[in-house]
């Protein structure tokens, strides 16, 4: 089998490790941080859900790039109306989620509709089926070519598949060339590696002067690894070879499960 | 206080009457004296395995006198079995260290469900060298790497060769032959997302299948020796059993764990809360007559005390053990009286042990206190046990968009009270960045005018918290969050982690973790001794330890023949 169609072949991600890609390139284009666990798992339920998905995200992510997101208001009230500013359906899903979900609630209703106008990517706004889900609801959208959409939220029942148990079960599927291009962008989320930053962790540092700091009694650190020429040139081959938890994506309100109990962090 | 008790409700209230309050134990200085107990993933465990009886048995042994080859094991627990294939490398010094840049390791190995097939054997083997872009087959739980402590191993390794046992004085510089350097589950490398572990699996409580695999590296560390030396010599002495369950496994931490604190406030919270129930528990209890629960305290703790007299290890910022051992005398004195009072018939107050623990706090240091403690939950085997059954738990945040924003100031004031309280204005609190590095994506920190590229990956929590709290008082506090968050989206992750974390009591430690003040070891010893149960946790530049964990623990002859000891912590080191 020759590289080309092994690279082709279907591959499939797992929730944490599809949540760490998009997380990251979320940071890549430098997302607001209060913002990153929402988009996250918008290009997630994109994935899940038949949307863009994986082969669209590079796409989207840039469109997020400049993001106004305090942009988007609603405009009336009855019907519910959201102007989204030509903002990306991400940046309006979740949003309109809880628009919804409070309406919903205080009505007592169990029910809601909005409408959105403005909308960038309107077909993305599919997500909403996967978010509303969360808050125990099933939401049915209908999204025009011109940037409307509208939206309507009911409970779920007991039979409506939770979209995250699924992608657990089952993960996503993805192209493995697809997939290794969008890890290694993703990657770009990462700091850039000096000895300078060597000395930001680890149990002995090596100063300007070559002092080394800390103690080495028992240590079997290959000192090279801290200096700079080794620094340098294996900064490639760690990015290739070497890992340890993928525990780390800052998410505030996201969560990555029960993970590494790890070590040498 | 919490939903984990399933006691009557009048014990219940006692119950939380004595858990303690966040406030007193949130504090990183106050997380680090933790102690390991039994509701420590290592120790919960050797505590499943002495029970159930699990049986660990050697099936392939193809290993070269370089220490190059492969073995494989096979662990069964009740009905289920497990398989658990080694790829053995000869050590090499380049590219050799504890951090996770190192690019060198003496094993590699997983932890897979059921036999595995000849091809998963061969694609496992050639798959986990290549870590992120390796693929693990399916029923794969746990991929983890190790390297032999150079020294000691081959210290152990000459000795058996001569015919004669390793020195006990020099293997307790460091208490284990290799260490652990990484161990991967969850869905990393394509392995099974914890959270799809079917309901009667064994392994279905947080770290418990990386925890088995720890004890593996242990297991396999040991035959290795053993196997080496009788290469060199078939008339080689065996490892003696007492200095075999001597040994345990080696594990180095770091500033990965705040990462992990930040992104697991559920299980960092039912942690915490299970330990505390626990504990409660335990000085909710009544005394018996014949004084069996002070005399079984008195025995851990004089095993304790031992233990801390001999520990070798030498630390720079932490409490040495020594200190640590003179407080348990005090505590020993204690328990002394009051096995006294009970054999003499005296009337003891209504919760004796509460008293105690009452009485010692502040005469003696934390990590005497939080021995006590360790040792307390000790007399509710049975209860712990069933805590650590709750380890299971869905990490998911959701927030509540009815919510109205009145109600929403009132929980950011009461539950992050602590926040308001930190200096997060001056240059110094706010100086560090945590981010992780292009190579291996190594967790550091460091002065922001040092990296000022990276991503900031700490949660910046208290400021987050502080900055909410600033725009919430301006609105009406009958709009509902949905609203506000239409109008301050960049409030979404923090409204939604507050929300949905509403009424937990420990799952943040209250600190301004970008400050220069704060120590990252603090959050590490929390990590690695309380919820890993590592013993002997050397510090490092206030930021790594080292330790070992499964240090005394039963052999897999112990466990499966049944003569396994329940309380194998606190060895001594054997004598020759």
């Amino acid at each position: 089998m020759s590289s080309a169609t092994a690279s082709s072949l279907p591959m499939r991600a797992s929730l944490r490790e599809s949540r760490m890609v998009l997380e990251r390139l979320m940071q890549v284009v430098r997302a607001d941080e209060g913002l990153v666990p929402s988009l996250r798992d918008c290009a997630l339920y994109s994935a899940a859900l038949g949307l863009g998905g994986f082969p669209a995200v590079s796409a989207h992510i840039e469109a997020l790039r400049d993001a106004a997101p305090q942009r988007i208001a609603v405009v009336t009230e009855a019907p519910l109306t959201i102007d989204a500013a030509g903002q990306h359906a991400w940046l309006v899903a979740e949003a309109l989620v809880d628009l919804l979900v409070a309406e919903a609630r205080a009505g007592g209703a169990e029910r809601a509709e909005a409408r959105v106008v403005n909308l960038a990517a309107s077909a993305e706004l599919g997500v909403v089926a996967a978010i509303a889900r969360r808050h125990g609801f099933v939401a049915a959208l209908v999204a025009g070519d011109d940037g409307t959409a509208a939206v309507t939220l009911t409970p779920a029942g007991a039979d409506d598949v939770d979209p995250l148990q699924r992608i657990r079960l089952e993960g996503l599927p993805v192209a493995q060339d697809l997939w290794w291009r969008l890890f290694h962008r993703a990657n770009e989320a990462l700091a850039a590696d000096t000895v300078q930053s060597r000395r930001h962790a680890g149990p002995i540092k090596i100063e300007e002067d070559g002092r080394i700091v800390g103690r080495q009694d028992d240590d079997e650190t290959d000192i090279r690894l801290l200096v700079g020429e080794v620094a340098g040139a294996k900064s490639q081959a760690g990015k290739s070879q070497v890992g340890k938890s993928s525990v780390g994506n800052p998410a505030i309100a996201g969560s990555v499960a029960n993970s590494a109990a790890k070590t040498g962090a | 206080m919490m939903a984990l008790d399933t006691l009557p409700a009048a014990a219940g209230l006692d119950i939380a009457t004595l858990m303690r309050a966040p406030a007193r134990i949130m504090r990183p200085e106050k997380l680090a004296a933790f102690q390991p107990s039994r509701v420590s993933a290592s120790r919960a465990l050797m505590s499943r395995a002495v029970r159930q009886q699990w049986s660990i048995q050697c099936r392939r042994f193809d290993i070269d006198a370089s220490g190059r080859g492969v073995a494989d094991y096979r662990i069964d627990i009740g009905g289920w079995r497990f398989s658990f294939p080694v790829y053995s490398f000869a050590p090499s010094s380049e590219g050799r260290t504890g951090r996770i840049i190192g690019r060198a390791w003496d094993m590699m190995g997983a932890l897979v469900e059921g036999d595995m097939s000849p091809a998963d054997f061969e694609t496992t083997g050639r798959e986990l060298p290549k870590l992120y872009e390796g693929r693990a087959t399916p029923g794969t739980l746990i991929w983890c790497r190790s390297n032999r402590s150079g020294r000691f191993f081959d210290t152990a390794q000459q000795a058996l060769v001569a015919g004669r046992q390793p020195d006990v004085a020099a293997l307790a510089q460091s208490c284990y032959l290799m260490r652990n350097t990484g161990l991967d589950g969850n869905g990393t490398f394509g392995t099974k997302a914890f959270l799809t572990y079917e309901a009667d699996h064994p392994l279905r409580w947080s770290l418990a299948a990386q925890m088995l695999c720890a004890y593996m590296m242990r297991v396999f560390a040991q035959d290795l020796v053993h196997h080496l030396a009788r290469l060199a010599n078939p008339a080689a002495a065996p490892l003696a059993p007492e200095l075999r369950r001597f040994l345990g496994v080696g594990n180095g931490s770091a500033l990965g764990l705040m990462l992990f604190v930040n992104n697991h406030p559920r299980l960092i919270d039912r942690w915490i809360g299970i330990r505390e129930t626990a504990l409660a528990h335990a000085k909710n209890l009544d005394l018996s007559v014949d004084g069996r629960e002070v005399r079984q305290l008195i025995a851990l703790i004089d095993k304790a005390i031992v233990f801390r007299r001999q520990d070798r290890a030498e630390y720079e910022a932490l409490t040495r053990s020594e200190i640590i051992a003179d407080d348990l005398v005090v505590v020993r004195e204690a328990l002394g009286r009051l096995a006294a009072r009970l054999s003499a018939g005296e009337v003891l107050p209504v919760r004796p042990l509460a008293d105690l623990c009452a009485s010692l706090d502040g005469r003696i240091v934390p990590e005497a206190l939080e021995t006590l403690h360790a040792i307390l939950i000790e007399l509710v085997p049975d209860i712990a046990d069933r805590l650590v059954d709750t380890l299971a738990l869905d990490e998911e945040l959701t927030g509540r968009p009815d919510m109205p924003l009145g109600r929403l100031i009132e929980i950011v004031r009461d539950e992050y009270a602590w926040a308001f309280a930190l200096d997060l204005t001056s240059e110094a609190s706010s100086r560090y960045v945590w981010y992780k590095s292009a190579t291996a994506e190594e967790p550091r920190r460091g002065p922001r005018s040092e990296a000022e590229d990276a991503v900031n990956l700490g949660l910046d929590l208290a400021r987050f918290i502080v900055r909410l709290e600033a725009d919430l008082v301006r609105q009406d506090p009958r709009l509902s969050t949905a609203r506000f968050l239409i109008s301050h989206p960049q409030h979404r992750a923090i409204v939604t982690r507050v929300q949905a974390l509403a009424g937990s009591l420990y799952h943040s430690p209250y600190a301004d973790i970008m400050s220069e003040e704060f120590v990252p070891a603090h959050i590490t010893r929390l990590l690695n001794v309380g919820l890993h149960g590592i013993d002997k946790t050397r510090d490092f530049l206030n930021r790594n330890l080292r330790g070992v964990m499964f240090h005394g623990a039963p052999l897999p002859e112990d466990l499966r023949s049944g003569t396994a000891d329940d309380h194998w912590f606190y060895p001594p080191e054997p004598t020759p």
